[in-house]
């Protein structure tokens, strides 16, 4: 083993001496029993990046595991029944607050809940007699109840695509029926007066062009400014939101997102006049399309800001 | 111009991101769960801890980075953390608030000194620190300030002399005090003020060798201190000058008071306008002791100094004390005197009243003259005062100035 692994096992070894002394609860766990998952964890979220990652950092990253939570889940994982009752105690009710975000009802959401727990609890050793399953996963850097809520969102999608899977329903079957007349009627230009039918279909191959060309654009974006707008614009969050998700203030988001803009801009023309576009016709597609598309979507945005909010008060 | 491109970008992706959640999302779904092969996205999904990582922010940066990275092109995946964020922060603002609530009294007496709060309340402290010494040095100042001219009031202070600022001296028969200023009278009062500026400083110079203080030695006479307020300092004495505290009021005079003398002088006015019409009219007003007809009431010739004065039968008994104390302490230099109720002070050989302001206007007139037989004739009680004050008299009458000489 080279100096530098010696090095890092005894960072792992004195480390989880450091958490059991921070735990309130340690559950009779030795560090032999936190060794393997603290070093997991490190491998996960930091050695794989930096490799040539210095003690100190190593330190810091176990000093700011969740002691207590982590202690927890190795207990359940051991088997302790005391630290089973202790986990359904604590976190029923955030696992079926959860369970209910992500269910369309209540007996869903009960459903849901209790799939989770025999989940978790059927896992608790797997055949080897060696601990796996999804506890398995809990790194101990973030919340216990984070993780639980982010397992009951994972397992609600499985769940939905299975029931999506066996049967098509009457009511999504009506509402393909809605969507596609949607589509069939946004053809239509028509608002009852007379429409130059030519000056349509230009703009209509513009504005695909131009949505094309966006697209491109968007990709060649870098990843955090690509997550930004997909954030602010296909998930419909606030700016401060999506500021707090990156981990950047809202004003700091605000003007990425005006760089952003201009970026995306600058690339859409680009891509444009090499599809044989000369520069003012790009710019006027811009001011056309955006016209265009102003009137389609203004009472929609209106519309969507409603819905959003409501939906927001019912997740709330 | 930047502003309408950023909206037309705006809307193009509002517009782009609508049409993507209306194609298929069950595509997505099913890319994620079964692994669509080639496609890195779904292969390489995130797993429920680093979901929940990257909703809380507690990711190692180049660990997030790697997360963004997937996140931007993954729809599931970032509608979990969009969730899982949004519910996490509920979470915490809930327990911030149960958190609040149970925060001891020291705990948060301590919160008051800790590194954010004192950031911003030091230099809060420091400047509040310097306005307070400010204001408590400019208090300070003013109030020394105050205790120099304090000690100016009590010590003794040049006279203005009331000639150098005196408007041009009008005689009985020419224009009334409040006509514009006569050039040619000027220089006389120029002249008389310079003769009374000599008076005074030969008064400076008896005062510096008898070592005289000029308030004089009488006790509990208020006018002593607008004395020492109006004479002038001794120049070669200045420094060996003693500075006396103010005098304490006078008990109440017997005898006119300012607001008796206001009365009298409003019941007269009557006579005065008459006097005027006269004036005006150019009658010369005849003496009654040299009227025939002239009873034996008055007597002429006041006893010192003064010619064609009589005795005053009226003489009240103050003047008559008062006049006993002049003629006691007749070789004594005595700077006030009270007489008919008026206060004059000494100036040089001219007796001022006190109630004689330098920008008034003066009328001189000449003992033995018409018109001083005249005034007298007709003002008794400035007969008195002209009878009982020998020498030059500057005396305010009836809201006039007279200078008897």
């Amino acid at each position: 083993m080279s100096q530098k692994t010696e090095h890092i096992e005894k960072a792992f070894v004195e480390g989880a001496g450091r958490l059991l002394a921070r735990a309130t609860a340690g559950r009779s766990l030795t560090t032999e029993d936190l060794v393997p998952r603290i070093r997991a964890a490190v491998d996960k979220y930091l050695l794989r990046d930096d490799p040539q990652a210095v003690r100190e950092t190593v330190d810091d990253f176990i000093d700011k595991l969740q002691a207590d939570d982590l202690c927890l889940i190795v207990a359940c994982e051991w088997g302790d029944e005391k630290a089973w009752n202790d986990l359904v105690e604590r976190f029923s009710v955030t696992v079926r607050s959860a369970a209910r975000s992500a269910s369309s009802n209540e007996e869903g959401a009960e459903d849901l809940a209790q799939s989770i727990w025999a989940e978790l609890y059927g896992l608790r050793v797997g055949k080897d007699g060696k601990p796996a399953g999804k506890l398995a996963y809990y790194s101990g850097r973030g919340s216990l109840a984070g993780w639980l809520r982010a397992v009951v969102a994972q397992l609600a999608v499985d769940q939905h695509r299975k029931q999506s899977r066996l049967v098509q329903t009457e009511e999504d079957s009506d509402f393909d029926r809605i969507i596609q007349q949607g589509k069939d009627e946004s053809n239509w230009s028509g608002h009852g007066g007379v429409v130059d039918p030519e000056r349509e279909v230009s703009t209509k191959l513009a504005g695909a062009q131009l949505q094309k060309a966006l697209s491109a654009s968007i990709n060649q974006l870098s990843a955090e400014d690509r997550l930004l707008i997909k954030l602010y614009y296909f998930e419909g969050l606030k700016l401060h939101e999506a500021g707090a998700l990156l981990g950047v203030h809202e004003a700091t988001a605000s003007r990425r997102l005006t760089r952003i803009y201009a970026d995306l801009r600058q690339c859409v023309e680009g891509i444009l006049m090499e599809q044989g576009w000369t520069r003012p016709e790009t710019k006027r597609a811009f001011s056309e399309v955006a016209l265009h598309l102003e009137a389609d979507i203004e009472p929609l945005l209106a519309s969507e800001g409603v819905l959003l909010k409501k939906e927001n008060e019912i997740a709330g | 111009m930047k502003q309408s491109n950023n909206n037309a970008v705006d809307l193009l992706l509002r517009s782009l991101s609508r049409r993507e959640r209306d194609e298929s999302p069950a595509d997505e779904r099913d890319a994620f769960i079964a692994g669509r092969p080639g496609s890195e996205v779904a292969l390489e999904h995130l797993d429920a801890d680093e979901l929940n990582l990257y909703a809380e922010g507690v990711l190692p940066a180049p660990a997030r980075a790697r997360y963004a990275e997937h996140l931007a092109d993954c729809g599931i995946c970032r509608r979990m953390v969009v969730g899982l964020a949004q519910a996490a922060g509920t979470a915490v603002r809930y327990e911030t608030v149960s958190q609040q609530s149970g925060v001891g009294f020291w705990q948060s007496f301590a919160a008051i000194f800790s590194l954010p709060v004192l950031r911003y309340a030091l230099p809060a402290l420091v400047l509040t620190g310097v306005i307070a010494i400010g204001l408590l040095a400019l208090r300070q100042q003013s109030g020394n300030e105050f205790m120099a001219s304090r000690q100016n009031v009590d010590s003794p202070v040049p006279v203005n002399e009331p000639a150098q600022s005196a408007p041009p001296e009008t005689g009985l028969s020419g224009t009334s005090p409040s006509a514009p200023l006569d050039k040619r009278a000027s220089p006389s009062a120029n002249t008389e003020s310079s003769e009374l500026k000599n008076n005074s400083l030969e008064d400076r110079g008896l005062l510096a060798k008898t070592g005289d203080t000029i308030t004089g030695a009488k006790p509990g006479a208020a006018p002593a201190a607008k004395d020492a307020q109006e004479y002038p300092s001794v120049t070669g004495a200045t420094s060996s000058q003693p500075v006396y505290a103010p005098e304490p009021a006078p008990p109440p005079k017997s005898v006119h008071t300012e607001a008796d003398t206001k009365s009298i002088a409003r019941k007269e006015e009557p006579l005065e306008r008459e006097a005027q019409k006269r004036q005006d009219l150019g009658y010369t007003v005849q003496s009654k002791d040299d009227s025939p007809t002239h009873g034996p009431a008055r007597s002429r010739a006041a006893p010192s100094g003064g010619t064609g004065g009589r005795r005053d039968l009226d003489l009240s008994a103050e003047n008559r004390v008062s006049r006993d104390k002049v003629k006691k302490g007749a070789d004594e230099e005595t700077e006030t005197r009270t007489v008919s109720g008026r206060r004059f002070r000494r100036q040089g050989n001219a007796w001022i009243d006190t109630a004689y302001e330098s920008s008034r206007g003066t009328t001189n007139v000449a003992r033995g003259s018409e018109q001083f037989r005249a005034l007298i004739a007709d003002e008794p009680g400035l007969r008195a005062i002209v009878q009982q004050l020998d020498g030059e008299v500057v005396v305010v009458w009836k809201n006039r100035a007279y200078r008897i000489r």
